[in-house]
């Protein structure tokens, strides 16, 4: 609708996931690989906003409001889980976490 | 509008790379919010305005806080003084500068064009849609939207006012061709009308996020609880 093919569109959405996904992959601190995440999310979010785009259709940006509030929740969860992490380990390596009974 | 898309995909694109490779938590933070200013420029640009806010408002205003309250919290103490000066070193501000100060004069070429080419072809379609086919959506919506949200209709439909010259977005679920379903006030009707289960869905699940968060968050009473038990 504006000119803008979607497969390019596509293609940022699927470049940002990737940069995510490697960050998630080689990052050991779990500020960033939180970060990661909510960057792997926002690729999910313009995927789908350039779906609704594409076709006209609002949804697109209703799946987009859903993620938000997912990755909004998920965020807040996730920092308090880093919060309690530091606390008991003194340390944001996700490695001092890998038993589960330690 | 295509040039100012593809600037700001290599800007996000850069961004996210710089973000990624930083091993500075507050650094990879200014660089996570030009990426997200970034994307949501894209967000603009692919017509869809609201959803450009909401990534400004919630992403880069509120869980971009979060992280940095987060970092904060971490790093306790008067050491933390002398960190931060290291951490904020003039220099540090060069690369996330230059990248927002493109990503500024994208907005301000942006919002200096007319406003018949900023706002998009909503505004002109809707203005200029035919009555015949505004009547042939509407029989389209009394069809379509009969499946499974009966009970949700009559209430956004006395939403509305009932004097309204406006064209109304009628079933923006099935009218590909009517741009106008790209607007706010589309998105709100599809939001509170066929997906009105997915609202009350959301907001549980942030009502499961805060009370997890406010568990977490909590200072540690088990601990002292148990060392109790214990002793």
């Amino acid at each position: 609708m504006t000119g803008i093919p979607p497969e390019h569109a596509i293609l940022l959405a699927a470049i940002l996931f990737l940069l995510g996904l490697t960050g998630v992959l080689v990052r050991r601190n779990v500020i960033f690989i939180l970060m990661s995440i909510e960057i792997m999310l926002n690729a999910a979010g313009l995927a789908f906003i350039t779906a609704g785009a594409a076709w006209g259709q609002p949804d697109g940006q209703v799946m987009f409001i859903f993620i938000l509030s997912m990755a909004a929740a998920e965020v807040s969860v996730g920092l308090a889980l880093v919060l309690r992490m530091y606390h008991c380990f003194k340390t944001l390596d996700a490695d001092a976490a890998s038993k589960m009974r330690g | 509008m295509n040039v100012i898309f593809y600037i700001s995909s290599a800007i996000a694109v850069l961004a996210t790379i710089l973000v990624i490779t930083r091993t500075n938590a507050v650094h990879a933070l200014l660089y996570l919010v030009v990426s997200l200013l970034a994307v949501a420029m894209v967000f603009f640009t692919l017509g869809a305005p609201f959803a450009a806010a909401l990534e400004v408002i919630i992403y880069a205003g509120a869980i971009v806080v979060l992280f940095i309250f987060v970092v904060m919290m971490l790093n306790q103490g008067p050491v933390s003084i002398t960190q931060e000066r290291a951490w904020l070193r003039p220099r540090m501000w060069i690369g996330p500068g230059i990248l927002s100060l493109v990503l500024l004069g994208e907005l301000v070429y942006v919002v200096s064009q007319p406003v018949s080419q900023s706002a998009g072809p909503p505004v002109r379609q809707s203005t200029s849609a035919p009555v015949s086919q505004l009547g042939r959506s509407d029989r389209s919506d009394e069809s379509d939207m009969s499946d499974g949200s009966d009970s949700l209709r009559p209430r956004v439909s006395s939403l509305k006012p009932p004097d309204s010259n406006l064209p109304l977005p009628q079933s923006p679920i099935r009218n590909p061709q009517s741009a106008i379903s790209q607007s706010p006030r589309a998105v709100g009707l599809a939001l509170f009308g066929p997906y009105a289960i997915g609202v009350e869905l959301a907001s549980l699940l942030l009502l499961a996020g805060l009370v997890a968060a406010f568990h977490l968050g909590a200072p540690d009473e088990s601990k002292n609880r148990k060392g109790g038990e214990r002793s």
